[in-house]
């Protein structure tokens, strides 16, 4: 089996550095802490409200790819490259927005009215229902797009055989749609777990979840718990929630491992053949419903997606409001896009070299491969807050360009796992057999770089840094450690919607900034994907 | 033969990646210069100063100008939001990073920078004040000086007496906004007449508080009486506060908000406070708003939809209520809370003790507590801790000031700023949440407020000793 040193190494060095810059400074502080054994129990007050955080990003995890994963089917008949198609790119904006943004918009479209005094009224649960809607909004339209893309790569051999023996939609579904989809169903997973676990904007915003309503989440407890112990000393407050964090992550390590599992068991069910669809409902004629639905689905769907913006801009004054701190913000956010980006490709080129064999599905050691991954995801954000603000004591804020050098490596390294995991996933179509034929034949690593990656993945490759761009810019963790210094859009964001300073007027102004820059990402997204298109067009003409 | 010709995609690429170079060459020109240029301005001072974005430092932003070409000092104000504010500068002063001068907090971050020895008090810095700036001191509103600006001269032996630790840059306290136009409405006003026998005015005292919100709320209009916030973050505590000190009920047995140590008998669990805590919770079918979303911000905005009589509102949120675009909305008017007392409030110039320029700190701060930038100031926002402030003709036309002026005189601690704040604020909103929703008994809500506060407090002042 060919194995690529040079790409072990640069994994190794690479996640090195990532652990070293957010353990060392959470040991510095902690180090001589003693952890209470009574916290590993869920039953306190914080196993309590784990508990809840957990279901929740479980079932917002499966609901948004249940989600993508059907109405992908609806619009599976539309052509990728097709003009239809190309209009298909709106899903990506809900995703591109943030956090903050999305409370923002939801709260100004809803505030005032019987239905959000209804959802309030009906307590925990029906606040949580809301939640989730609002999570499948974010993300949904995301899984749709990527499920869609997927389906659209289909073997035509494939296509062609279920056409010539009559395949049912469901055998269909068994055996060709679920087990092309298998990965990416399993990463977009992850994806939802672990953007629902720390989320805590929508909650915070839009509901003011309290202990006294039960609608607290993880997050929002460490950061409250936080807050009231930095009356004590702040190293008070960093040991106690340091304690209460290592908890979390163990647990988070054990719940994410086993749901894993469980997904992939869940998905591979259908697809054995022993397992056979005995139930009656598989007869019906699922195929002309579709058919029936299918011209309305994708018109319905992009109403959905644009209808919290018109409902924004109906019930909000705009005051728009610009100085150079924007221009910077979208500057310095591109170019920690373009670094993140760069970093996160040279990950997962050298993962791919470096593991060929493990990396080219999910499976068991992939399984591992990614849970290290992800383990950083799994770390409460109030401890990267620490950790950040434990460096800058460190590395002092003297120097400008020391600043921005920490700030765009901090980027780079918060937004590796989701990037990378994403262009890890994307690489699984590079066989082990491929790479082994092109090093047993010799041909220079720079050629293999060259025709195997850059050229085959440089689609998904730019997509990731359009991704790298709305993470970082919507970012709320390592921007507010840096606000002071390097202007944030979240930081300014959060200051024009709560507080002495709030100016609902303002922040819709910048909100209307930040749609127009997402808009302008995904234009070029576009633009990109037609130029391929055509230039794989006239390659194959000349 | 493609690889003879240039293919135009290559120029195409070529130019793509010049102008992001260029771009970024910008970028750390820009940042190189910027550095540069504050190293080689290093002989004019730079004062940073740390504080939430609200109206006041706004206020103080918009003032720099006249200071900068006064004293040559530059001033680099850094607006953050609540608990980034906070978080920010307790980090500053734990890690000694020295980033920031002067720090504008809230009155229950005294006790914890004190204690911790964060910050140079007066008595450090009085060699620094120039004599002729003192005299504003006589000026400040006596108990809100010490309510924000005190502590203990020892911590560790309460009895030694206190001292002025920092002066106060905001005074605040609650006061009562009401809806003009539903009041002077003269249908209104016959209705109340024929009902109960007497003339509708606002309220001063509480049982006509309840009467007149119970007049009010009208859910076929639906127009309401009172608009409560019931929202985590502090918000239900303050409100609840409020009403405690309508039946004279204090939370802890002390005279400042600061006071108290593992001693300090704690009243919540007693039969005036289930008086006073039934009376807030009788208040629900006259309230607008769904209480436990509602906060400052959306108070204003719910008492702004022109169909709510009455709130009790923070004077450091009564202008965006009292204003409009920069015009007086005069649909709303402003008094002081019902009964004798109002509550006290506000916050602290505190200089960093990493600070390199204590010196120019401490200045600055004596020049803003001028009568005449205080005038300035309140123009813009500011709840001044200044009594003559009040007094000047300048600021008579702001609606809330006679109000607030009332309030601040006869203001006394009713709200607490200790270690223990934030443990009875969330103590007391959970329970309170809960019991305005039905779930608990008030008698049972304040039984577990009591208990878990005790028991956190015990705990508090043991990691603090």
């Amino acid at each position: 089996m060919f194995r690529f040193k040079l790409g072990t190494y640069i994994l190794v060095t690479i996640i090195l550095l990532l652990v070293f810059s957010i353990i060392v400074p959470l040991i510095t502080i902690g180090g001589h802490s003693k952890i209470p054994f009574e916290v590993f129990s869920l039953r306190s007050e914080l196993g309590f409200v784990y508990l809840k955080s957990i279901i929740f990003s479980i079932v917002s995890s499966v609901c948004c790819v249940l989600f993508g994963f059907i109405f992908s089917q609806f619009i599976s008949g539309i052509k990728f490259n097709s003009p239809k198609g190309r209009k298909l790119i709106v899903f990506l904006l809900p995703m591109t927005l943030g956090n903050l943004t999305i409370a923002f918009l939801f709260k100004q479209s809803l505030f005032n009215t019987a239905f959000f005094s209804g959802i309030i009224k009906g307590g925990m649960y029906m606040q949580y229902l809301a939640l989730l809607i609002i999570q499948i909004w974010q993300y949904g339209f995301l899984f749709i797009y990527l499920f869609w893309v997927n389906t659209s790569s289909l073997s035509q051999n494939k296509i062609e055989i279920a056409k010539a023996y009559h395949f049912s939609y469901w055998v269909k579904l068994r055996d060709i749609i679920l087990p092309h989809s298998r990965n990416l169903i399993i990463l977009l997973f992850l994806l939802g777990f672990v953007f629902s676990l720390y989320d805590d904007s929508k909650n915070q915003f839009l509901f003011k979840a309290s202990q006294g309503t039960e609608t607290e989440l993880i997050n929002h407890l460490l950061m409250r718990t936080y807050q009231s112990y930095l009356l004590i000393n702040p190293q008070y407050a960093s040991e106690a929630i340091l304690q209460s964090s290592i908890v979390i992550i163990f647990y988070n390590i054990v719940i994410f491992f086993l749901t894993l599992f469980c997904i992939n068991y869940i998905i591979l069910l259908p697809t054995k053949s022993k397992f056979f669809f005995k139930i009656k409902f598989i007869n019906l004629p699922l195929t002309s419903l579709t058919n029936k639905f299918r011209s309305v689905v994708p018109f319905l769907l992009v109403i959905l997606v644009i209808l919290p913006f018109f409902l924004t801009a109906w019930r909000t004054k705009i005051s728009l409001h610009t100085d150079q701190d924007i221009f910077i913000a979208v500057l310095m956010s591109g170019i920690a896009a373009i670094t993140a980006g760069i970093l996160s490709i040279l990950f997962g080129i050298s993962a791919k070299l470096a593991f060929p064999k493990i990396l080219q599905d999910f499976n068991t050691r992939s399984t591992i491969f990614f849970l290290l991954l992800f383990a950083l995801l799994l770390i409460p954000p109030i401890c990267i807050l620490i950790s950040g603000f434990k460096w800058m004591a460190w590395l002092g804020y003297d120097s400008t360009l020391i600043l921005l050098f920490i700030w765009i490596l901090a980027h780079s390294f918060t937004s590796l796992p989701i990037l990378a995991s994403f262009i890890v996933v994307n690489h699984f179509r590079l066989s082990m057999n491929e790479l082994d034929y092109l090093h047993a034949t010799k041909v220079p690593l720079t050629t293999i770089l060259s025709v195997s990656f850059l050229k085959r993945f440089q689609a998904e490759y730019i997509l990731t840094i359009i991704f790298a761009f709305s993470f970082i810019w919507n970012e709320s963790t390592i921007n507010k450690i840096y606000s002071d210094k390097i202007p944030s859009y979240t930081s300014n964001l959060e200051m024009l919607i709560t507080g002495r300073g709030a100016d609902y007027s303002k922040a819709f102004g910048f909100v209307l900034i930040s749609i127009c820059l997402s808009c302008c990402c995904l234009a070029l997204w576009n633009y990109i994907l037609f130029k391929s298109e055509k230039l794989s067009l006239n390659n194959e003409g000349n | 033969m493609g690889s003879i010709r240039k293919q135009p995609k290559d120029t195409r690429r070529i130019l793509v990646l010049v102008t992001v170079g260029i771009l970024i060459g910008l970028l750390i020109s820009y940042f190189g210069l910027k550095s540069y240029l504050s190293k080689r301005a290093s002989d004019k001072v730079t004062l940073t100063i740390l504080g939430e974005n609200s109206s006041n430092l706004q206020a103080m932003e918009a003032l720099k100008d006249n200071y900068e070409k006064q004293s040559l000092v530059k001033l680099d104000f850094k607006p953050n939001t609540f608990e980034d504010a906070f978080n920010k500068a307790n980090q500053d002063f734990a890690n000694k990073t020295g980033l920031y001068d002067i720090v504008l907090q809230y009155n229950f971050s005294l006790s914890s920078f004190v204690r911790n020895h964060y910050v140079l008090t007066l008595d450090e810095l009085s060699s620094k004040i120039p004599d002729g700036q003192k005299q504003f001191e006589k000026d400040i509103f006596p108990n809100v000086w010490k309510e924000v600006g005190y502590y203990y001269k020892n911590p560790q032996n309460p009895s030694a007496g206190d001292v002025k630790i920092a002066y106060p840059f905001a005074a605040n306290t609650m006061l009562l906004a009401y809806n003009k136009q539903m009041f002077n409405d003269p249908k209104n006003k016959m209705v109340y007449l024929r009902k109960y026998h007497e003339e509708l005015e606002v309220p001063t005292d509480w049982p006509h508080f309840k009467q007149v919100a119970e007049f009010f709320t009208n859910l076929e209009n639906p127009t309401f009486g009172v608009c409560i916030a019931g929202a985590t973050g502090g918000w239900l505590y303050y409100e609840w506060c409020g009403y405690m000190q309508g039946f004279n009920q204090r939370i802890m047995d002390k005279n400042q908000g600061w006071e108290g140590d593992t001693s300090t008998k704690v009243l919540i669990n007693s039969a005036k406070a289930k008086e006073a805590t039934d009376f807030f919770l009788s208040m629900k079918p006259y309230n607008a708003g769904n209480f436990v979303t509602v906060d400052g911000n959306e108070q204003v905005r719910i008492m702004k939809q022109g169909n709510v009589a009455m709130a009790l509102v923070w004077s450091d949120y009564i202008r965006f209520l009292t204003y409009n675009a920069g015009e007086i909305d005069s649909r709303f008017g402003v008094t002081p809370v019902p009964g004798s007392k109002s509550m006290l409030a506000g916050g602290a110039f505190y200089i960093n003790r990493q600070s390199k320029n204590p010196g120019e700190a401490i200045k600055y701060i004596t020049t803003l507590l001028q009568k005449e930038n205080q005038v300035a100031l309140m123009k813009k926002g500011l709840c001044s801790p200044l009594k003559t402030a009040y007094d000047d003709p300048d600021v008579q036309n702001i609606p809330y000031i006679p109000a607030l002026k009332h309030s601040l005189d006869r203001g006394v601690y009713w709200i607490e700023a200790g270690p223990d704040a934030d443990l009875i604020s969330n103590t007391v909103t959970n329970y309170l949440q809960k019991a305005w929703n039905g779930e608990l008994s008030s008698q049972d809500a304040l039984k577990k407020i009591q208990h878990e506060v005790v028991v956190g407090r015990k705990d508090i002042f043991s990691k603090i000793n």
